[in-house]
């Protein structure tokens, strides 16, 4: 398989950018519907790996992108992989930006890949000068490779490594600071994280600095019982809780209108479902540019 | 204190061979026992592979059932987890772990219905390409044509098999007919596989034709791909089985040497 080739039209297509506004994921399962349907969401996001080959996968991205401004979220350059990073993997999202000009490209503070094993999860790093050595000097091969700034996502996590010596939101907020590269702050992640953990959330979102979040994330996660305890589980399967919500808008009052992205992986829902998620998440959006302005006047 | 490669290595031999003796003691112990701790990332692993397996091969997975697919799918993830960070090439030994899967032995045709799959999965994701133009072609002197060889559209691929296994395929799409026996001795196929309009398309073709068609997808000259099929066929129809290619797009490019 070869990565697509530059489509002549791509060079006339600007980067739209993404506006500060709700955003949702396209799945196959929505491929027609949007495309035909048109939903009123702000832009797209979509796991760059899904469109590395041609044929239908990738029509119909072209034929969302006519029409919506776009995020390449990938899942699988293991940032945090200590060795060196997948060379090919990085040609081909290069490929992909060529040929459907995203505004965003983002990927993960993670690691998915070992001793060239791919374990298609999100596994987290000890938060340690040598995994932040790592992932930054990754970041930075990235960024001089794209030829531009990438996002990275905060993760969430079901277990902490005792070696830790950094907490998680400084360690994010230092690879933003040292590779210059953007934040997608998923706030399900930290709400996520903070309960299995036993963290403050809204401390975290304070730790993150303001100018470097350029996207946010949204999801529903599971809650699991392990004997007396609870383990939150981030599978992307439901709608965004209440307490998610909370946190959300706590961000926004901190951060002002961010583009908000609503994830919806597993059990995927009827567009409708999910273009409500994003209109619930513009009513946020609203205020806190309403709220930005009244400070401003 | 683990290096950072240490304990990847660790994390990933406990998450596919629960092998937790050199992770445990890196784990922070609050409240959830380690191995709880640790299924989390199992599932997420073995789950969302097993959904790219059911993914690719959804054929092998109702001739076997779920339940069934599930284990399968579960062994075979441990003897050949994923080596490169795409789904969409994962399982291309899916077959030959059939072939040698002891609880599977009585279904010698499984193999071959999982073979056909992934070739359609290799079909459906390739890279786009213009097909070759006949009239470019046409334009070549007939004297020239010998020597030519071609480039196949990236979708195209062969498939043979000894059983029907085109037919098993067909019953188990949408709207296929399952009500009808398939005799498994009823005789094999031979297809030429490729993408049009983005739809899959199976183009059934006698010995002679695919031994043609798969020795000018290997690159060899045409006058020897067609030695191969006159072999198998003395009165093989070059000129139609030629145009039947350019006609669907079998080929993205071709060269010739004599006019280069």
């Amino acid at each position: 398989m070869t990565a697509p080739t530059a489509s002549p039209d791509a060079a006339a297509r600007t980067a739209d950018p993404i506006p500060a506004r709700a955003g949702i994921g396209l799945r196959h399962q929505h491929y027609r519907a949007v495309t035909e349907g048109r939903p009123p969401v702000g832009w797209l996001e979509v796991h760059s790996e899904n469109y590395f080959g041609g044929g239908r996968p990738l029509a119909f991205l072209e034929a969302a992108r006519a029409h919506y401004p776009l995020s390449l979220h990938g899942v699988g350059l293991s940032l945090g992989t200590d060795g060196p990073l997948d060379r090919d993997h990085l040609a081909r999202i290069k490929a992909l930006i060529e040929r459907v000009q995203p505004a965003l490209v983002s990927e993960h503070v993670s690691w998915s890949t070992a001793g060239g094993i791919y374990l298609n999860d999100l596994l987290p790093l000890p938060y340690t000068e040598e995994a932040l050595r790592v992932i930054c000097e990754h970041v930075r091969e990235t960024q001089d490779v794209l030829g531009r700034p990438i996002l990275v996502e905060n993760p969430s996590s079901y277990l902490q490594f005792a070696h830790s010596t950094i907490p998680e939101w400084d360690f994010v907020a230092e690879i933003s600071r040292r590779t210059g590269c953007g934040l997608l702050l998923d706030v399900n992640n930290v709400y996520v994280s903070a309960c299995n953990h036993g963290f403050d959330a809204h401390g975290y979102i304070e730790a993150m600095p303001r100018e470097a979040v350029q996207e946010i994330h949204l999801a529903g996660h599971a809650v699991r019982e392990i004997g007396d305890a609870t383990l939150r589980i981030d599978d992307h399967g439901s709608a965004v809780c209440d307490a998610v919500w909370q946190l959300y808008a706590a961000a926004l009052a901190r951060l002002g209108p961010v583009p908000t992205l609503i994830e919806w992986d597993s059990n995927v829902p009827d567009l409708p479902v999910l273009v409500a998620e994003a209109t619930t998440a513009d009513g946020f959006l609203t205020k806190a540019a309403e709220a930005r302005s009244a400070v401003a006047a | 204190m683990p290096s950072l490669r240490e304990l990847q290595g660790a994390l990933a031999g406990s998450v596919l061979r629960n092998l937790d003796a050199p992770l445990a003691a890196a784990v922070r112990a609050d409240g959830i026992a380690f191995d709880g701790r640790l299924q989390v990332y199992r599932n997420n692993t073995f789950s969302s592979l097993t959904a790219a397996l059911k993914d690719s091969f959804p054929v092998v997975c109702q001739l076997v059932d779920e339940r069934f697919f599930g284990y399968a799918a579960q062994e075979y993830i441990r003897a050949d987890p994923p080596r490169a960070p795409r789904l969409a090439e994962y399982g291309a030994d899916f077959a030959d772990f059939l072939a040698g899967f002891e609880p599977v032995r009585h279904l010698a045709y499984l193999p071959d219905v999982a073979r056909l799959e992934w070739a359609v999965n290799t079909a459906y994701h390739a890279a786009d390409a213009p097909t070759l133009d006949p009239q470019r072609i046409a334009a070549v002197p007939q004297e020239r044509y010998p020597l030519l060889t071609f480039t196949p559209h990236p979708p195209v691929q062969l498939f043979s098999s000894e059983f029907p296994a085109d037919r098993v395929w067909q019953a188990h799409q949408p709207g296929g007919n399952l009500e009808t026996k398939i005799d498994l001795s009823s005789g094999g196929c031979r297809l030429l596989i490729d993408r049009h309009d983005q739809d899959i398309r199976f183009l059934a073709v006698d010995a002679a034709g695919f031994a043609l068609a798969s020795a000018l997808c290997d690159g060899h000259e045409l006058q020897e791909a067609y030695e191969k099929a006159a072999a198998i066929d003395g009165a093989f129809d070059l000129i139609a089985a030629l145009s039947t290619h350019l006609t669907r797009g079998t080929f993205t490019d071709f060269a010739d040497p004599a006019g280069a």
